[in-house]
């Protein structure tokens, strides 16, 4: 039995047999009442998301489950194939099992992959990748660095993210991997 | 690190929203204060873990809100005060949560309405945008065992809680549900705003409840503070107070959805 406070990223709960991903969790004090963890999970099987909650004092099953790292080495439209790179061992997982994680995905990525039973599940991206901008409109002149003024951007790997002005064409940046929004620019 | 450009950035955001506040309150005659970080009596509430730190020897924590000390001053006599400040909580992770982070509260005398007229018009001034905040009482709102309220709306205020729900707000003249609200923007609660209770014997009852229930969880047990039962039966005329995530206001008028996104180191 677990309490629903050790719930981390990639943490499976086994709710009446159903596995669960937590892909988001806080941990929450109301000013009045328990505390307790609230959550975004996806079935494994069906890749369902439901948002669900736990009070603290709750009990919970938490399926035993190992974290490997591996590179992400290409696909093949259906498959997407990682690759150990201390033991050169490689596996495959179906695109829709990792859907979310696709937009993000480039290669030579490091990625955990989630096996349970000696199966590979899915997939928990770093929280921040860092990208090369490939395509940006020029800053405008009379636009500043100050608030919040944001244009289009194209990443290597072709994801579109939304980036502050003084971005250029070529500038290496860090993407939000959960919001899908720019974190910030990597000091060349 | 951040480069010089994210940094600018992130501190222009801060301080577009921080210039607002000292304006918007300024304006009403509100007075700037600085309230302590280490105390003696932190927050009480048994669901919060303030983080405890020794002082040549003696047991302290850091605060969990200003709350405590802001009504001490209204008891010597302050009237309209407001602060920006950290607080700190332990254990609070998630992308809407860190265990330092920043908020405002403010107190004046009057009553619950005048609460929700005046956060409204803080929010509307703040974020530049003059649509108005629907309000829901605690049953319309669906506010479910998490607090969380299950409307349509991006933007809302959820009034009237019912009295098991009152924490440190005064109930309503007719005693049906507590003048206690909060407000709520992109999923985020945002701010919890009472018309105070002022009675020391009340709140001496509540403090002792709340000793008994951090003893029944194995939390550290905190002394009552004398000192704000005392400040609180000098203060004469209704009052009401609120608390606004800061951070959380800086990520709704920007849209950004991690609290670390915002952060500066």
């Amino acid at each position: 039995m677990a309490s629903p406070n050790d719930i981390k990223k990639g943490t499976v709960v086994n709710r009446d047999g159903e596995l669960w991903f937590v892909i988001e969790f806080q941990r929450v004090s109301p000013g009045k009442g328990s505390s307790f963890v609230r959550t975004r999970m996806k079935h494994l099987t069906t890749g369902k998301v439901k948002e669900e909650n736990f009070k603290s004092a709750e009990n919970l099953t938490f399926e035993d489950v190992q974290y490997k790292k591996m590179q992400y080495l290409y696909n093949d439209g259906n498959l997407y194939t990682f690759m150990d790179n201390q033991t050169y061992e490689q596996l495959s997982i179906a695109k829709g099992d990792i859907e979310d994680s696709i937009p993000y995905m480039k290669e030579g990525l490091e990625v955990k992959v989630v096996i349970h039973n000696g199966q590979a599940l899915t997939i928990e991206l770093p929280q921040k990748i860092q990208y090369t901008v490939t395509y940006t409109e020029p800053a405008v002149k009379g636009d500043t660095a100050s608030g919040n003024v944001l244009k289009d951007a194209e990443m290597d790997n072709g994801l579109k993210v939304r980036v502050p002005v003084f971005i250029s064409t070529g500038d290496e940046v860090l993407v939000n991997t959960e919001s899908g929004a720019y974190t910030e620019r990597v000091t060349k | 690190m951040l480069t010089n450009e994210d940094l600018t950035r992130r501190l222009a955001m801060w301080q577009d929203v921080e210039t607002k506040i000292h304006a918007f309150f300024q304006a009403r005659g509100f007075v700037h204060v600085r309230t302590p970080l280490i105390v003696r009596c932190p927050g009480m509430e048994p669901n919060l873990d303030p983080l405890e730190v020794s002082v040549n020897g003696e047991p302290h924590a850091l605060i969990t809100s200003p709350e405590y000390s802001m009504k001490k001053f209204v008891g010597s006599g302050l009237k309209k005060i407001y602060t920006l400040t950290p607080v700190f909580r332990n254990h609070e992770t998630g992308n809407h949560n860190t265990p330092e982070f920043s908020m405002l509260e403010w107190y004046a005398p009057g009553t619950y309405e005048d609460l929700m007229n005046e956060t409204e018009d803080l929010l509307k001034c703040v974020l530049e945008d003059q649509t108005s905040w629907p309000r829901f009482s605690f049953q319309e709102a669906a506010v479910d065992t998490f607090g969380d309220p299950h409307t349509d709306e991006q933007r809302l205020f959820v009034t009237r809680y019912p009295k098991e729900h009152a924490s440190l707000a005064r109930l309503a003249t007719d005693g049906t549900y507590a003048e206690r609200f909060e407000a709520f923007g992109d999923g985020m609660e945002l701010c919890n705003g009472f018309c105070e209770l002022l009675d020391p014997i009340e709140q001496r009852k509540r403090f002792v409840q709340e000793q008994e229930e951090r003893r029944r969880l194995g939390k550290s047990v905190f002394p009552i503070d004398e000192e704000l039962l005392c400040a609180l039966g000098r203060i004469k005329e209704p009052l009401y107070g609120n608390a606004l995530g800061l951070d959380r206001l800086v990520m709704l008028k920007y849209a950004i959805r991690d609290i670390h996104d915002i952060q500066l180191l």
